[in-house]
């Protein structure tokens, strides 16, 4: 289920003084690990537990500064969520930084190849993901 | 029948009816109570558990006993899910809060939560002066229940991963109900120097039965250890499965004489693991050792041995396409158009 | 020894055997839950690693298919999108007389393929095999009619991988519930068999072939389904996993080995419950062979199915479930009490045979002799008050115990109003419900002693019972 955690407002789409990110994480201890980091760090973090809301909130989200997701996700997989991702209008530049358990190299090329902007292995250091973050977040503004 | 006793039974019946249905709403009731807390430990430990500075606050609350579970819960997620310095920051605050204590105490306990909640906390807290741990550890690795054992297996591989190799590799050898998918991240884990001596030395010297178990863990050693040992073991088993798994691992075209023996083997799970072998590392002189086999008996070798022929260096298509057509045996004929329609040809 | 009293020695005996068939069920029920507890304590450490999945059991995933032409392309696509690393689907037309085989043709740019199959298990004839350029994991069969169990035996013949999934045109799933019912196999080796829970699809959400949102049924009969289901076919067969005695995999989703079932001899054709026949007769096999196995009701995996919503459906149905457990039970009698046949042999089957076989007779002759003995005035009120009692009164506390589990271990049903509709249905099931079911069961019984030729009964499957949630159709129904 999609749900939003933040104290400010952010219904407005375009002026927001919080940055959005969004997560699409189907495991909701990560999920929750991740709004935390990115939360405390002045994010407003809109979470996504499938790749069906994932695809609703393109609809009704405003573009956000960066996306988190997993490669493996119920319902519609990563790699389909980036094509529509970037083809969705006011979208085709958002970063993306996938947060992912596969390791492997030919995982790595295949997200790369896929346009995402980032990849990070599960298990991950907090803080280095947080920077990783707020570099593709900053790169955006 | 007395009406009274009858009238006395439907009433029994009727108030366990309603204990039941109350008990509904209690247990909906105890499940939202227990989500509510949850995320109020959360609130109020995640910010200290994962803190951006390794600096620990001078009080930290209390853990009651009711939250030791969810703590230790969330605690092991931590450590799951994150590396580097903040797992040594968890455990610190673990043992300031004498989380670690609380653990040990719980490993003799009966409940199989509290036991693999345990199990794993010690074996992230790798505390190598705990020696009463590592024993305690070391006798549930023979636990009746898989995943407690190949638990403990991995908290001991956590606290002192040399130490613990001996102690582990017999239960992996021996047993079926431990998750090769768990056992195989376990010995990923600890890296390809750790694992590679101690796993090959043992499947050469266990019991040949228990070799193709370790065997199938191969990709975590070094191949300097591991072909020598894989070609002394085909040599000396005439176990089925200990050749099939033998076979799989060969990597090394300076072996397919050795290889090319076992394509007439009696048994045809090893014969397919041999046209495998081909299909991977075979050379042009290869078509003719596996044109025969495209007559086997069995299925499996067929079809393989078409789809080998195939992907042989220096093969055309088109001599395939040619042999399709003019095989002599019908059976062969079908698997090579069948292979081809695959391939796309 | 006069008429009045051998009925009333009868009325004892029934009285008895409600008491006693209740009892157990209750048992059975709460052997599931512990199962159910345990397996959830197992989860503490959360999934276990899911970076090396090259290492789940390859799958074939069998559909066998006549007259689907509504819901087999929405399954096979849903399927195709299955988060599982090596599995395949096979889908069987079984000589449908409509356009399922044309519909999968549009779908999926179906190609004629020069296969070759294992003749392992005789069947009709295969007119066809194809094979999808664009989904190199789908295969479709066109064979000539024969019947769900000759069709799997077909899918059986060019299934490549050690393990099948036996599955229903117009099943629903869930992402995970391939890796959840292969689970016990990988657990333990001797598995050949695992059982997947059955749960109701009606008043669902479901999008594009998956289950998103649970939610309950609107018409009282499919919503009275539910509470049974719950009751005997979750924690009532959940009960029989620790002592190896599950008689019953559904064919709307188990998944077997594909070479144990070979030896066994596959399906068997002209059964009517062909999945339980071949469950049974794992058992006999087995067991007569002196060999260990293990055959599972898997706890956490979950298909969706249709249930009958007119009564008519439901009534072809329950006839064939009983002629289907009839047939099964006595084409393996050499299982009942046989000595190497263990708990399946000596408990189960004896179980399948006095409680779900002959239960029916007792049921309609109970009423039928508590009535018209009351009538009559040779029940007194005691008595018959007594079979009321045991009858709805037990059957009731049976229901809603049933419910309890359902909530403590997998809160199915979190909304408020959804409980409290359960909760009516689970009183209501017994008034009525389960007594309608038993004649038809009897019915059943009877057909099956006087060999009527049964039939599957045309249960329309015109999927109207899933409602859509508006989503983007364009995007998620065009693969490129």
């Amino acid at each position: 289920m999609a749900h939003t955690s933040t104290a400010a407002a952010t219904a407005n789409a375009t002026v927001s003084t919080l940055r959005d990110v969004l997560v699409i994480e189907d495991d909701p201890v990560v999920s929750r690990l991740v709004e935390h980091l990115l939360t405390r760090r002045g994010f407003a973090v809109h979470v996504a537990a499938d790749g069906l809301h994932a695809q609703s909130l393109l609809k009704t989200l405003p573009r956000p500064a960066v996306i988190v997701m997993d490669v493996m996700l119920p319902y519609v997989g990563g790699f389909e969520l980036i094509t529509e991702i970037r083809q969705t209008s006011g979208w085709e530049r958002v970063p993306v930084i996938m947060l992912t358990s596969k390791s492997q190299e030919r995982d790595v090329l295949r997200a790369f190849d896929a346009g995402v902007n980032d990849y990070v292995v599960k298990p991950f250091r907090p803080e280095e993901f947080v920077a990783r973050v707020r570099r593709l977040a900053d790169a955006r503004d | 029948m007395s009406l009274q006793l009858v009238t006395a039974a439907g009433i029994v019946i009727g108030l366990l009816y309603l204990v039941v249905v109350l008990q509904i709403f209690f247990a909906r009731l105890r499940n939202r109570i227990r989500t509510k807390r949850q995320l109020g430990l959360e609130r109020t430990w995640l910010p200290i558990l994962v803190a951006d500075t390794t600096a620990i606050p001078e009080s930290l609350p209390p853990l009651r006993q009711r939250d030791l579970i969810p703590f230790l819960t969330l605690w092991n997620q931590l450590q799951e899910s994150f590396t580097g310095e903040i797992t040594g920051h968890l455990n610190e605050v673990a043992r300031r809060i004498g989380a670690d204590v609380q653990a040990r105490r719980m490993l003799d306990q009966r409940s199989l939560r509290r036991r693999l909640l345990a199990v794993s906390t010690l074996g992230h807290l790798g505390d190598r002066g705990d020696r009463d741990s590592w024993a305690a550890l070391v006798r549930l690795t023979s636990d009746k229940d898989g995943l407690l054992s190949l638990a403990a297996a991995r908290a001991l591989t956590r606290i002192d991963a040399t130490a613990a190799m001996p102690v582990i590799l017999p239960p992996l050898s021996e047993r079926d109900d431990w998750s090769r998918n768990y056992a195989l991240a376990m010995l990923t884990d600890l890296g390809v120097d750790v694992v590679s001596r101690p796993l090959t030395d043992a499947a050469l010297h266990f019991p040949i039965e228990r070799a193709p178990r370790l065997l199938q863990y191969f990709n975590v050693a070094h191949l300097a250890d591991a072909m020598p040992v894989v070609r002394t073991l085909i040599a000396r088993t005439s176990n089925v499965e200990c050749l099939a798994a033998c076979l799989r691992l060969f990597a090394d075209v300076d072996d397919l004489d050795t290889v090319r023996d076992y394509l007439h083997h009696p048994s045809w799970q090893v014969r397919v693991q041999a046209v495998n072998v081909l299909a991977r590392l075979g050379r042009e002189e290869d078509y003719a050792f596996l044109q025969p086999l495209l007559c086997d008996s069995e299925w499996w070798v067929r079809y393989r041995t078409a789809k080998a022929l195939c992907s042989l260096p220096g093969v055309e298509m088109s001599r395939i396409r040619d042999l399709s057509q003019k095989h002599r045996d019908a059976f062969a004929r079908d698997m090579l158009v069948h292979v081809l329609a695959e391939a796309g040809a | 020894m006069n008429v009045v009293t051998v009925a009333n020695i009868f009325g004892w005996a029934a009285l008895a055997y409600l008491v006693g068939i209740n009892a157990v069920y209750l048992v059975l029920n709460v052997v599931s839950f512990v199962v159910l507890r345990r397996h959830k304590q197992r989860g503490t450490l959360g999934p276990l690693s899911t970076r090396f999945s090259s290492l789940e059991v390859p799958v074939s995933l069998l559909i066998p298919a006549y007259n689907e032409e509504h819901t087999v392309v929405a399954t096979v696509r849903s399927l195709l999108q299955l988060n599982y690393s090596h599995f395949e689907i096979v889908v069987i037309n079984d000589g449908s007389s409509d356009r399922t085989l044309n519909r999968l043709k549009e779908a999926f740019d179906l190609q004629v393929f020069p296969e070759v199959v294992r003749r392992r298990l005789a069947t009709e004839p295969i007119r066809a095999v194809y094979r999808s350029p664009i989904y190199p994991e789908l295969k479709v069969i066109d064979k000539h009619n024969g019947g769900k169990a000759d069709a799997l035996n077909a899918g059986i013949n060019t299934a490549q991988y050690p393990l099948y999934c036996a599955l229903d045109a117009d099943g629903v799933l869930r992402p995970d519930s391939l890796q959840s019912i292969t689970r016990p196999f990988l657990d333990d080796p001797l598995t050949v068999a695992a059982g997947g829970i059955i749960r109701i699809a009606n008043g669902c959400d479901v999008v594009n072939g998956w289950l998103v949102r649970t939610g309950l049924p609107r018409r009282p009969l499919p919503m009275l389904q539910v509470v049974e289901y719950c009751r005997a076919f979750l924690f009532g067969r959940l009960g029989w996993n620790p002592v190896n005695g599950l008689l019953v995999i559904s064919g709307a989703f188990g998944v077997f080995h594909k070479e144990t079932v070979i030896e066994a001899g596959g399906y068997r054709r002209n059964t009517i419950g062909e999945d339980m026949e071949l469950v049974v007769r794992l058992h006999r096999f087995l067991g007569g062979a002196g060999r260990p196995y293990r055959i599972v009701f898997a706890p956490e995996p979950v298909c969706w199915t249709e249930a009958p919503e007119s009564i008519g459906a439901l009534r072809t149905q329950r006839i064939r479930w009983q002629r289907g457990l009839c047939e099964s039970l006595w084409l393996n009698r050499q299982l009942l009490f046989s000595r190497r046949g263990g708990w399946a042999g000596w408990v189960a089957f004896p179980f399948a045979l006095l409680f779900e076989c002959l239960s029916p007779v007792v049921e309609a002759l109970g009423w039928v002799y508590f009535g018209a003995g009351f009538l009559a005035g040779f029940v007194g009120w005691g008595f018959a008050l007594a079979f009321l009692i045991v009858n709805i009164g037990f059957g009731t506390l049976l229901s809603v115990s049933s419910l309890l589990l359902d909530e403590i271990s997998y809160h199915t049903y979190p909304r408020f109003r959804q409980i409290l509709a359960l909760l009516v249905a689970a009183t209501v099931e017994n008034l009525g419900y389960r007594q309608m079911t038993a004649y038809w069961r009897l019915v059943g019984l009877v057909h099956w002693i006087a060999g009527t030729k049964a039939h599957w009964g045309d249960m329309k499957r015109t999927a109207e019972w899933s409602s859509p949630l508006p989503s983007p159709q364009a995007s998620t129904t065009n693969r490129t």
